[in-house]
């Protein structure tokens, strides 16, 4: 049996769950630190942006994979919000002063920066968004 | 591992804030009341020391941020230390690196905010 994350949210609260299991599949792993907090980062922001802003008619429910395949974390999270591409997703101006930088509106820019191969699709009445982290050492 | 703790600590009238633990959405609400409680009571000259946090997402930059807002507009200074790679690379990629003050060490972040 590969270790691997298989996790579903439906609350926010249920985060806290997701980061462990991260960690526990990072440890099992033999992941480096840095590599864990990225994916627990990238599927913080996907996860959180879903269930604030995307939740289906029956409330959100929100599933995360992630595995250890050649070298690399393939992840992959899945929502039943209505359709919504993370990628579009207007940047932020990384040059205004501190008076002009909004609050809020960073998570899915940190998405963007730091995933890997992201892709999204519209799969049925699903969002499907992957991404890869390659193993880094620090 | 999963849980946030923020001890207060004053030196030379600077608050210095030590967080430990993960700076999540459910943690950076404790966060929010601690830090931004403080401001609004006054304190001014505010360091926070990071070297025992290594995870901060989008929720806990929010925070920073709204501190940083709130100590500039009260003519204060804001200084944060001890951050490790995988919170600085968050710090990098949103531009934050450039509007905060940045030291090595606690003591370097104390004299710089008193």
């Amino acid at each position: 049996m590969v270790a691997a994350v298989a996790f579903t949210l439906t609350d926010a609260d249920d985060l806290t769950g997701l980061l462990d299991a991260v960690e526990a599949f990072g440890d099992a792993e033999g992941l480096p630190m840095k590599t864990v907090m990225t994916l627990n980062l990238l599927l913080e922001e996907l996860v959180t942006n879903a269930i604030q802003y995307g939740a289906g008619p029956d409330g959100a429910k929100v599933s995360v994979r992630a595995e250890l395949r050649g070298g690399a974390v393939h992840a992959a999270v899945r929502d039943n919000g209505s359709a919504f591409n993370p990628l579009l997703h207007e940047a932020p101006d990384l040059d205004a002063s501190i008076d002009d930088r909004p609050i809020g509106g960073l998570g899915l820019h940190i998405v963007r920066q730091m995933a890997q191969n992201p892709v999204y699709e519209r799969q049925g009445t699903e969002n499907v968004l992957t991404f890869e982290l390659t193993i880094e050492e620090g | 591992m999963s849980d946030l703790t923020i001890e207060l600590e004053s030196a030379e009238g600077v608050t210095v804030f030590v967080c430990t633990g993960r700076v999540d959405s459910n943690t950076a609400k404790t966060l929010q009341s601690t830090v931004i409680g403080r401001i609004q009571d006054g304190a001014t000259r505010v360091v926070m020391d990071l070297t025992d946090t290594h995870y901060i997402s989008s929720a806990g930059l929010r925070v920073i941020l709204m501190a940083g807002k709130q100590i500039k507009a009260a003519k204060g200074e804001f200084v944060l230390c001890g951050m490790q790679p995988s919170v600085r690379d968050v710090f990098e990629v949103t531009g934050f690196l450039r509007l905060f003050e940045v030291r090595d060490s606690r003591d370097e972040a104390v004299s710089s905010a008193r």
